[in-house]
């Protein structure tokens, strides 16, 4: 009697969950709005819309503080965020890629006006009267913008006729929502017990940990009769620690680890044990010699070469529209400005150039989803347009072959390679593999032989730069903003290496120009890939394409990179002004 | 602390930053958090020493309407909020955004009327109180200043004011929805 009666209970739940998933009242409502909307919705005598997209991102996210061993800041929360896309005009023209003074001047307004909050109860009423005003004001947006984007090609001559929007083939993809979720006071107590290793630090100014796990629940429906749920979780443990030299330069570093689940994460006492070799290395620091200059060959070992690729090289691998303008004038400083916040050109004009040397092969591969065993952040089945992703070869052997791409074409790549994270093309993982590699010791063999060939007493050896995308694009926002005024933005971890094997760390340097050019004079690499983890921040020039989506979060990008060792890097010694250390000694000191 | 008495302005509501004249705090700096303190209300009463009815105070200004051979006067039962200009670099006057106003006719006849904001200047305004009754109301809000928004609440008499300005709200140009509400099926 038993078993047949669990059998018969255990198929009663499995048939409940099959009803519930079937019958996801967000889902119903979306789809019943938008085929309302694709169908009668036209004002007057205009055009009705030829696309819509729905999207609803429900994040259920928990973040813990800590400072010192006690929690400076707790916070769970759970929202439903939804956006709308329309599309009026046809693939070949349509009311994206274009940019206006006014719609800009609007606060951005206009761009906001796409996303907006949603009731977190299943009401299928209020869900579905939220996206009929958000259609109908993206819709009255998109008859402007597109009337307005006619009149400026009419002032112009076009010189290339690239559609706005690709076709893509339907696809429908169904996942179940994240039932787990970690519970806040494990985080609490393990953001306290790493927090509490800069009590035996006073040295050290300012230290911070921050533990935050994220859930996303997408669902998303178009009018092409694509519609797909899918759910993303990320674990990221941040620990920063910040001081000052008696002279006033900053030295400021971090920790990062990124994860899907918590047991990605080492575990509690190899965290606690690199945090103290991180509080100890900057102790180091505040002793240690600098340099005035150095331009001779670099090697970035381990991390720092992820570093390095994902900071400076891997934005160049996005195709991204350049959007039209009224006004020539603005148009050309919108897009430089653009530029500078993304991180530099685009490699869109490179493809069957060759942009490293022909030993190296760059793919984005989104299908593993690790990399010997350690996690890769990027996985996904399906991209933000619906589109599915795939692995993109794009360096082989050292020449462009293509871009990652959103289903906004560019002249060089007419389709989507299913790279729509976020407002815009992000990798998912990417790789970087080597027909020929060196183990360590040879590498640093190589490396002190280039540095003799320079008549060099030493060469350099960056183990960790620190910072992530995160940090670097608020500096440059800054920098910006005060039209060139200097960040201290020194590296993280640097060594001089001695011919005979002797190590000693540097403080206070950072790296003077470096261009996605560089990376053509890297002369060897490691034979052993560490897995990179860090936050993308699309080309902002992305959102007038593509338009703001509903999860507010960065993309999560993996690099899979081996140690690179580059002929020819400048450094310099970071510059003030520095601010003035503190005054009097750190409470903590006094036992 | 009385502000005002018998009409009479006699004290300032004071932080411990002094003024010629008020050399001394009396316990209203208030702040939101992350502000710096300055001198704000807390909770403000008005009182009458005369007050009548209600019903005589509408009597009161019918007579008033007559008087001033004017078509009507407003009756403002309900505001939502409002705010006063106090800069010396700007005239200082203060809009009122009321939600329910009447008009009320010689004959005694109300209509609710829409689109209105009294304003005005509050000393000239606040002069021309002609009689108060005896149904105090209590507001209670938060209040925006150089300090942030603090809490505060105000209670006073229903007031007759024998000239008030009113000025017609700003009016939206954007369309009504294209598509009527969605329909209400569905379960749940």
């Amino acid at each position: 009697m038993r078993p047949s009666k669990a059998l018969a209970l255990s198929l009663f739940v499995l048939l409940g969950v099959l009803a519930r998933a079937q019958d996801d009242v967000p889902m119903r409502a979306m789809k019943d709005e938008l085929s309302r909307s694709i169908t009668e919705l036209q004002l007057q005598k205009m055009e009705k819309p030829y696309f819509l997209a729905y999207r609803m991102d429900e994040t259920n996210q928990s973040t813990v503080s800590a400072m010192l061993g006690s929690i400076t800041q707790e916070q769970p929360s759970h929202t439903r965020m939804i956006g709308v896309e329309v599309r009026v005009g046809d693939y070949a023209l349509d009311n994206s890629n274009y940019v206006s003074l006014p719609s800009l001047g609007a606060g951005g307004a206009g761009l906001l006006s796409a996303v907006s909050q949603a009731p977190l109860d299943n009401d299928y009423r209020q869900i579905r009267r939220d996206f009929w005003l958000a259609t109908d004001r993206q819709y009255k947006k998109a008859l402007e913008d597109l009337s307005a984007k006619r009149a400026a090609l009419e002032m112009r001559k076009r010189t290339e006729d690239i559609p706005d929007f690709s076709k893509e083939p339907s696809l429908v993809e169904t996942e179940p929502p994240e039932k787990s979720q970690p519970r806040l006071d494990e985080l609490k107590a393990l953001a306290r017990d790493i927090s509490a290793v800069f009590l035996n630090t006073p040295e050290i100014h300012n230290s911070s940990v921050e533990l935050q796990y994220r859930n996303n629940y997408t669902r998303y429906v178009n009018s092409e009769g694509s519609a797909f749920t899918r759910s993303q979780s990320v674990f990221k443990l941040q620990i920063n620690a910040q001081t000052q030299v008696a002279d006033g330069l900053p030295i400021s570093d971090s920790l990062q680890f990124f994860g899907c689940v918590m047991s990605d994460l080492p575990a509690k006492d190899v965290l606690i044990a690199r945090t103290r070799a991180m509080a100890e290395r900057i102790l180091k620091l505040r002793s240690a010699a600098s340099l005035e200059r150095y331009n001779g060959p670099v090697l970035f070992e381990g991390n720092a070469a992820g570093e390095v690729f994902s900071q400076q090289f891997a934005n160049g691998l996005m195709a991204v529209r350049t959007p039209l303008s009224d006004d020539p004038r603005f148009e050309l400083f919108f897009n430089q400005m653009m530029t500078q916040l993304g991180g530099g050109s685009s490699f869109a004009d490179k493809i069957g150039g060759r942009v490293l040397p022909e030993f190296l092969s760059v793919s984005d591969n989104p299908l593993p989803s690790n990399y010997k065993g350690v996690r890769l952040l990027g996985t996904s089945k399906i991209d933000d347009d619906a589109v599915q992703t795939r692995e993109t070869k794009l360096i082989e052997h050292g020449v462009l072959k293509t871009l990652l791409a959103t289903r906004v074409p560019v002249r060089t790549v007419p389709h989507s390679t299913g790279s729509r994270r976020g407002w815009g093309p992000a990798p998912s993982n990417l790789f970087l593999t080597s027909d020929q590699s060196m183990s360590a010791e040879e590498l640093h063999q190589e490396l002190i032989r280039r540095a003799k060939d320079r008549g060099l007493d030493y060469a350099i050896v960056v183990r960790r730069i620190g910072g992530g995308a995160a940090v670097s694009f608020m500096k440059t926002a800054m920098r910006m903003a005060q039209q060139g005024a200097q960040e201290g933005g020194s590296l993280a971890e640097v060594y001089k290496l001695y011919p005979d094997g002797r190590e000693v760390l540097v403080q206070g340097i950072e790296i003077a120009e470096m261009t996605p050019a560089a990376f053509k004079d890297i002369v060897a690499v490691g034979d052993t890939p560490v897995v990179f983890t860090d936050e993308f921040i699309p080309r902002l020039g992305a959102l007038f394409s593509l338009g703001l989506s509903p999860s507010s979060e960065m993309p999560v990008v993996s690099c899979v990179v081996p140690s690179l060792l580059f002929d020819d890097v400048s450094l310099v010694k970071s510059q003030g002004p520095f601010p003035n250390p503190p005054i009097s000694p750190s409470p903590l000191a006094k036992q | 602390m009385t502000v005002v008495d018998k009409g009479i302005l006699k004290n300032f509501l004071m932080s411990r930053a002094p003024i010629e004249g008020f050399a001394h705090s009396n316990g209203h700096g208030r702040r939101q958090q992350g502000y710096k303190v300055v001198a704000r209300q807390s909770n403000l009463v008005v009182e009458s020493s005369k007050q009548v009815s209600r019903a005589e105070l509408k009597k009161l200004l019918l007579e008033q309407i007559k008087a001033a051979n004017k078509p009507y006067g407003l009756f403002f039962d309900d505001i939502e909020g409002g705010f006063t200009f106090t800069q010396r670099i700007i005239p200082n006057a203060f809009n009122v955004r009321p939600t329910l106003v009447y008009r009320i006719y010689p004959d005694g006849k109300e209509e609710l009327v829409r689109g209105v904001d009294l304003i005005g200047t509050p000393l000239i305004a606040f002069s021309k109180i002609s009689a108060a009754d005896d149904q105090i109301a209590v507001f209670n809000g938060v209040c925006g200043a150089e300090s942030g928004w603090v809490p505060v609440s105000a209670s006073s008499p229903g007031l007759l004011v024998s000239q008030i300005e009113v000025q017609r709200k700003e009016k939206s140009q954007e369309r009504v929805p294209i598509l009527p509400p969605p329909p209400a099926m569905g379960s749940k």
